[in-house]
């Protein structure tokens, strides 16, 4: 390609841009933005421009975040645009040195957000409260865990937000919902948090071997043991990837662990279960198997 | 094969051809930055004259093409005729990979070195042209190369790969964000990254995900997977990121708030982006503009890791996203020719002391500078910058500074040894 001329089409390229900008008329400045964003009477899709403007001025004019906080804080502006408004706080989250005084009062508005009516909302919220390991944002999730009464969200998602800050005091509370899940969802993700507690590696086999489990929880224990107790997976998985009853995803899955993080076995010796796999890669219905089955051969041959 | 007569007889004559200081199993990766070679005869004609030889690419239809030069000067033609001398003293040449000629495969380029004038093979040496892809052009087998290194690196949480989200959060997050070392820390942080990749398999380079553009190959169960309803990352059963573990625990969590067979909305595009400045093209206002918007507003089309940036960089798509903001700002350089580090219009504020630690040019950067104190966070995750094989820079304890000329335009000493596949060296 030459060169020169690729230059010269890329320029153009941002004068096209420039002139479709200056062609805009509409666009507001940042100060106009933050007074149609203020407005209650400007309609709603003129709101959430003006919000993504206003978002953007704060490269210039930092304290446009406070007035962002302020439109989430409103309780009576409307769901979306509040929604619009943590997206882009968000954004300006990642300015972390610009944003850091701005934060304590965020976090307070996002706490009282916790009881929103909207249920998108208090997710907003108890997600990005609970990243920052905010012990109020804990404790409401917890709650709503042992009394689902209370909760605020579904049970798959509180466990995930828990998750952001697992500590051992949560995993009897994960080990129960496992035994006695509210949803599949959540048995899953309470599996997924339990590959951190070493006192749930008989657990998490059981749950693996247990045929009627349905499949994706079975391979999310299967990943769960494979990174809390290599040795009881790989022996768990040969057996899986070798039984034709079984589900195909999750032989795939433990062939391909396998493939990647199984006990190496020298070329010289291949054993009865390599030779199987190398049957399956040619044999198998799922492609997905013969993925995972060559995945495994070319791994163990190379 | 060519052939010299001589008292003792007939023998074969070869030519060797040194990449990048060699030895070129590990040094024959180039990208369109030009870097050193030097070709010389073996078993030349003893007190024979010089042999005039053509160097010239040995396929041109597919793999990797490269030119030449005597020096770093375009034009770069994409034959080079050269004169060796007997007695094996070697003669200095620039090999370049051809702008928009990338490999596909390790040692998919190779140089024929052959007697001027006729087909007489002297050498033929095999390298890869090896740039950092749009991660929707990847072939199967680059991108399986690629999640491949990533996962080894990973070792389900207990690889080296656990360094990186430690370095990109809490107190350290300071160090490269909202002011200006956003960029040049950003760029420490792919290139290390890269580096420990390309040490799993010499022939990975980071892709980027383009964020203005559709990239349902990127979002699907094959490459950076797809959310299920409660926003667990699910890939294709044996994928290689499938048993993914960070210290937030097994897995990923992220949901597009976007469709994978479209572009996101609300985020600059790629020609808006560079032209923000656009009458004055400095640094700082520039970099202050796109942090926000393509960069965040990039993260915030996520739910789930990529959302926040104390969770973001435990997400291996953080880092094709990443990549992709300094592609922006490498062709921003390019455009604008901002690769002095010594102009305040190139970065900005020049010397130390302005701005918070970690955000002036001469500053060290951290973590790689192992600094706990004096304005750094109290723990520095992963120990010094790692070396290449194919260039001394940016050293052990790297600064802002060598994070800006990176293709050593204006000094060959400070090229790090990456390109990406949009942006020309000339």
């Amino acid at each position: 390609m030459d060169v020169a001329e690729y230059r010269k089409r890329t320029e153009a390229a941002l004068e096209a841009a420039r002139v479709e900008r200056a062609e805009r008329v509409d666009e507001a400045t940042p100060a106009e933005a933050l007074g149609r964003l203020l407005d209650g009477a400007t309609p709603v899709g003129e709101r959430l421009a003006a919000l993504q403007i206003v978002g953007r001025a704060a490269a210039e004019d930092p304290t446009v975040i406070d007035r962002l906080v302020d439109v989430l804080a409103d309780t009576a502006a409307l769901p979306e645009l509040r929604e619009g408004a943590v997206e882009v706080l968000q954004g300006l989250a990642f300015l972390v040195t610009v944003f850091a005084p701005y934060r304590p009062r965020y976090h307070e508005v996002l706490r009282a957000m916790v009881d929103d009516p909207n249920p998108i909302l208090r997710r907003r919220a108890l997600a990005i409260l609970a990243r920052y390991k905010d012990e109020y944002a804990q404790r409401r999730l917890t709650e709503g865990l042992e009394h689902p009464t209370k909760a605020l969200l579904p049970a798959a998602k509180a466990i995930q937000y828990l998750g952001y800050d697992i500590h051992a005091e949560y995993f009897p509370l994960l080990r129960r919902i496992v035994e006695k899940p509210p949803t599949v969802s959540a048995k899953r993700e309470a599996i997924r948090l339990l590959a951190a507690d070493p006192s749930s590696k008989t657990l998490l086999s059981r749950v693996l071997n247990d045929k009627s489990e349905p499949s994706r929880v079975r391979q999310m224990s299967a990943l769960a043991l494979q990174s809390l107790a290599p040795t009881s997976f790989e022996r768990a998985a040969r057996q899986i990837s070798l039984d034709d009853t079984e589900d195909d995803r999750l032989r795939a899955t433990t062939i391909g662990a396998l493939a990647r993080y199984g006990t190496p076995e020298p070329v010289s010796r291949r054993s009865t279960f390599s030779r199987r796999i190398s049957e399956i890669q040619t044999t198998a219905s799922s492609p997905q198997l013969r993925r995972a089955s060559k995945s495994y051969v070319d791994r163990r041959s190379g | 094969m060519a052939w010299c007569r001589d008292l003792q007889g007939e023998h074969a004559i070869h030519a060797q051809l040194t990449i990048n200081g060699g030895p070129n199993a590990t040094t024959a990766y180039i990208g369109w930055t030009p870097v050193p070679a030097q070709l010389r005869l073996v078993d030349g004609p003893p007190g024979g004259g010089a042999i005039d030889v053509t160097l010239r690419n040995v396929v041109t239809q597919t793999g990797g093409q490269v030119c030449f030069s005597t020096d770093r000067t375009p034009p770069f033609p994409t034959t080079l005729d050269l004169s060796l001398p007997a007695d094996g003293t070697p003669v200095n040449l620039m090999i370049a990979g051809q702008f928009d000629k990338a490999s596909r495969a390790d040692g998919d380029a190779a140089i024929e070195t052959v007697v001027a004038g006729t087909n007489q093979q002297l050498a033929v040496t095999r390298l890869m042209v090896c740039v950092r892809k749009d991660a929707m052009t990847l072939t199967n087998a680059e991108r399986y190369r690629f999640l491949d290194a990533f996962a080894t690196l990973n070792d389900r949480g207990m690889g080296t790969f656990s360094d990186f989200p430690s370095m990109h959060r809490d107190l350290g997050l300071d160090q490269a964000h909202g002011l200006s070392g956003f960029l040049p820390w950003h760029r420490a942080m792919l290139l290390d990254l890269e580096r420990e990749l390309q040490s799993i398999d010499r022939t990975v380079a980071l892709p980027y995900w383009r964020f203005d553009a559709a990239a349902p190959s990127v979002f699907s169960a094959g490459f950076m997977g797809t959310p299920d309803a409660n926003d667990f990352v699910r890939f294709e059963p044996g994928h290689p990121l499938e048993s993914w573990v960070t210290d937030m625990g097994l897995g990923i969590l992220r949901s597009a708030n976007f469709l994978p067979a479209n572009a996101p909305t609300n985020i600059r595009n790629e020609s808006v982006t560079l032209d923000l400045d656009e009458t004055a093209n400095r640094y700082s206002p520039w970099r202050a503009l796109m942090e926000i918007d393509p960069h965040g507003h990039a993260h915030t089309r996520f739910t789930g890791y990529l959302f926040d940036p104390a969770t973001a960089a435990a997400d291996p798509l953080f880092f094709l996203l990443h990549c992709n903001v300094d592609r922006l700002w490498a062709k921003w350089q390019w455009l604008k020719d901002r690769f002095d580090p010594t102009q305040p219009t190139s970065f900005s504020p020049l010397g130390s002391g302005a701005l918070p630690i970690g955000h002036n040019l001469d500053d060290t950067l951290w973590p790689w500078n192992g600094e706990t104190d004096n304005g750094r966070p109290p723990t520095a995750p992963g120990g010094a910058f790692p070396v290449s094989p194919i260039t001394a820079a940016p050293g052990a304890r790297p600064t802002l500074k060598a994070m800006i000329d990176y293709r050593g335009t204006l000094n060959a000493a400070s090229w790090l040894g990456f390109d990406y596949d949009d942006v020309p060296f000339q």
